[in-house]
């Protein structure tokens, strides 16, 4: 039984009084955490190669154009994506590169803007593009959990109550009053994930950020993953390790090109994902045999 | 294509009728209505006040993180907060008093008169500096994580104000030491002082939106702002320009919203008299319109911070 979206077959929304979707959800009703709507960003990039870096030639090339815009040319990173994501959900993003992953998080992280479509969101947002964001070296390890939390939008009162949680996920303690740029880089990646796991926020979204750090660390994230999930948060992964992704999400959802390409449980969105790489392969094979 | 749905209708209610334990485990609390919702955003969209006080921590974070980092690995520290004035107080002393023959208003000190000049100066210039170039210098942080982009701006604000604290502190100290007293003006030293930091910190939302997309703002402005230390009265006074100087070049002490502001400032803790209330009321009036001007603009141009930077 699958509860799955494909692309030709329903231009529609899913449908959640359908059925299937009920089977999933049995005991308590989900709890919608995010939904987003008929979302798109399109960016402007330049056709020519002369592109203007320079305030002054940007002034002179929209004088010598007759006031008019200059040529650009538009490029759909994220088309008409629509999906809803439910408290307990840990969902996956797959997709190639350029497929879109990172703008949809981006989006959904407010870092850049949507040109249309809209996101409601139900719970606050953590959010973690890279690791250790806003990291200083010049500072103490203490120093930056606090810097480092509030960047990711903790209050001082939440990182006071987190901090013991923190330095011992991050096995730290004998270096808190350490500058970090005396760190090994493996100690500030496990001490950047260390004040990001112990976000309070309701919706999670992790890009790519398991790749770092040793074998142990890596399960160490997973297990802590999996704890926020059953705590009831809902979490948005994007990795390109397929196996952390089955281990980890119960759902999936694949880009191609902008746009949702699939959306259902992970076992089934792993399928389609290779089967899209393998046509693509297939594709790529044409091409350099017709090239030749 | 837009499809919009109401998230009521959304959820699943035909099915939740036995909601009988609650659906998030643990901690983690649920809104029943979106708290957020994100969408494209207009022209007229205001400054989101809410976004500001939820982030107020980052505010203090960062402005907190300047002053550390900036005397790290320095032998004196915090020391040369300290040094800087003086040290700048001196080369004018030598400039304007031994060499150029200026006296300094009368019966306050030259040297005492013109470190007040360069502490109003240099709070003027910190703001303009760190402030313009913090969204270039935290590029790293605009592209990877959301939080309200004012916050870089307003915590150079926030970190040059300790500085130019600890300069007044040690300005009394010199005052106190050549026999000066403070009179009834240093109660409007706050109207001054807020003048200058909206009036810096306007100039700066500007350049530093400006800058983000040209980075060619980073090298014109340490070449305007050294024109500008000798376009204003920070070395003489106001009327000393204007006595001296041919009327030619009047209208660069008029028009400079700085002038009313250094002069007041002075007026205020070095108890000379005050400026007429015409320049007073242009400075403020200035500060205030390049404030709101700079904060309009910023909040325009912040979208595409993410994007260009």
């Amino acid at each position: 039984m699958s509860s799955s979206l494909k692309k030709g077959d329903a231009q529609a929304l899913p449908d959640y009084a359908d059925q299937d979707y009920m089977i999933l959800d049995l005991s308590p009703p989900p709890q919608l955490a995010l939904s987003v709507r008929g979302l798109s960003k399109t960016y402007k990039i330049a056709q020519s190669i002369d592109d203007h870096v320079t305030a002054a030639e940007a002034l002179a090339a929209w004088v010598l154009k007759g006031f008019r815009g200059g040529r650009y040319q538009d490029f759909k990173a994220i088309h008409d994506v629509s999906f809803d994501l439910f408290a307990g959900d840990v969902m996956a993003i797959l997709g190639n590169n350029g497929s879109g992953k990172s703008t949809l998080l981006k989006l959904i992280s407010r870092i850049t803007e949507p040109t249309n479509g809209k996101i409601d969101l139900y719970g606050r947002v953590g959010s973690l593009l890279e690791v250790g964001s806003g990291f200083h070296p010049e500072l103490t390890g203490r120093e930056n959990i606090y810097l480092n939390g509030t960047i990711l939008g903790m209050s001082n009162r939440e990182i006071d109550r987190e901090f013991d949680a923190i330095v011992e996920f991050a096995g730290v303690e004998k270096f808190l009053d350490t500058p970090i740029k005396r760190y090994s880089s493996g100690m500030s990646v496990r001490l950047a994930f260390a004040v990001a796991a112990h976000l309070r926020s309701e919706i999670l979204i992790i890009d790519e950020v398991l790749s770092v750090g040793d074998q142990d660390f890596q399960k160490q994230c997973l297990e802590r993953m999996r704890t926020l999930a059953q705590d009831g948060r809902a979490v948005l992964f994007v990795s390109h390790h397929l196996e952390s992704c089955r281990e980890l999400c119960n759902k999936a959802l694949v880009l191609n090109e902008g746009s949702i390409d699939f959306m259902g449980d992970i076992e089934a969105g792993l399928e389609y994902y290779a089967d899209l790489q393998q046509v693509n392969d297939i594709g790529l094979l044409k091409r350099s045999q017709a090239a030749r | 294509m837009l499809r919009l749905c109401t998230p009521a209708s959304l959820k699943p209610s035909t099915i939740a009728s036995s909601t009988g334990g609650d659906g998030t485990a643990g901690a983690v609390e649920y809104s029943t209505q979106p708290l957020r919702t994100i969408r494209p955003s207009s022209p007229l969209d205001l400054l989101d006040f809410r976004d500001l006080i939820q982030y107020r921590d980052l505010l203090a974070t960062l402005a907190w993180r300047d002053i550390k980092v900036r005397y790290r690995q320095t032998y004196l520290g915090a020391f040369w907060v300290l040094l800087q004035p003086i040290l700048g107080a001196s080369v004018f002393f030598i400039v304007f008093h031994n060499i150029g023959l200026l006296p300094g208003p009368q019966g306050v000190p030259y040297f005492v008169f013109s470190m007040s000049s360069l502490i109003a100066w240099n709070f003027f210039t910190s703001i303009l500096n760190k402030a313009s170039n913090s969204l270039v210098n935290n590029s790293q942080l605009i592209s990877k994580v959301y939080f309200p982009r004012l916050l870089l701006p307003l915590s150079s604000v926030l970190s040059s104000t300790v500085d130019l604290i600890i300069s007044i502190l040690v300005l009394t100290a010199i005052m106190a030491f050549s026999g000066m007293t403070f009179d009834y003006c240093l109660a409007f030293l706050p109207l001054w002082l807020m003048s200058l930091a909206m009036l810096a910190s306007g100039l700066s939302f500007l350049i530093g939106s400006l800058m983000v997309s040209y980075r060619d703002v980073q090298h014109i402005l340490p070449v305007a702002l050294q024109m500008m230390l000798y376009a204003s009265p920070v070395g003489y006074t106001l009327d000393q320009a204007l006595t001296r100087a041919p009327s030619d070049l009047h209208f660069v002490f008029r028009l400079n919203p700085l002038s009313g502001l250094l002069e007041g400032f002075r007026c205020s803790l070095l108890g000379l008299a005050a400026p007429d209330a015409t320049t007073i009321a242009f400075s403020i009036t200035v500060s205030a319109i390049v404030f709101l001007t700079g904060l309009v603009t910023f909040k325009r141009m912040e979208r595409r911070f993410a994007d260009v930077i």
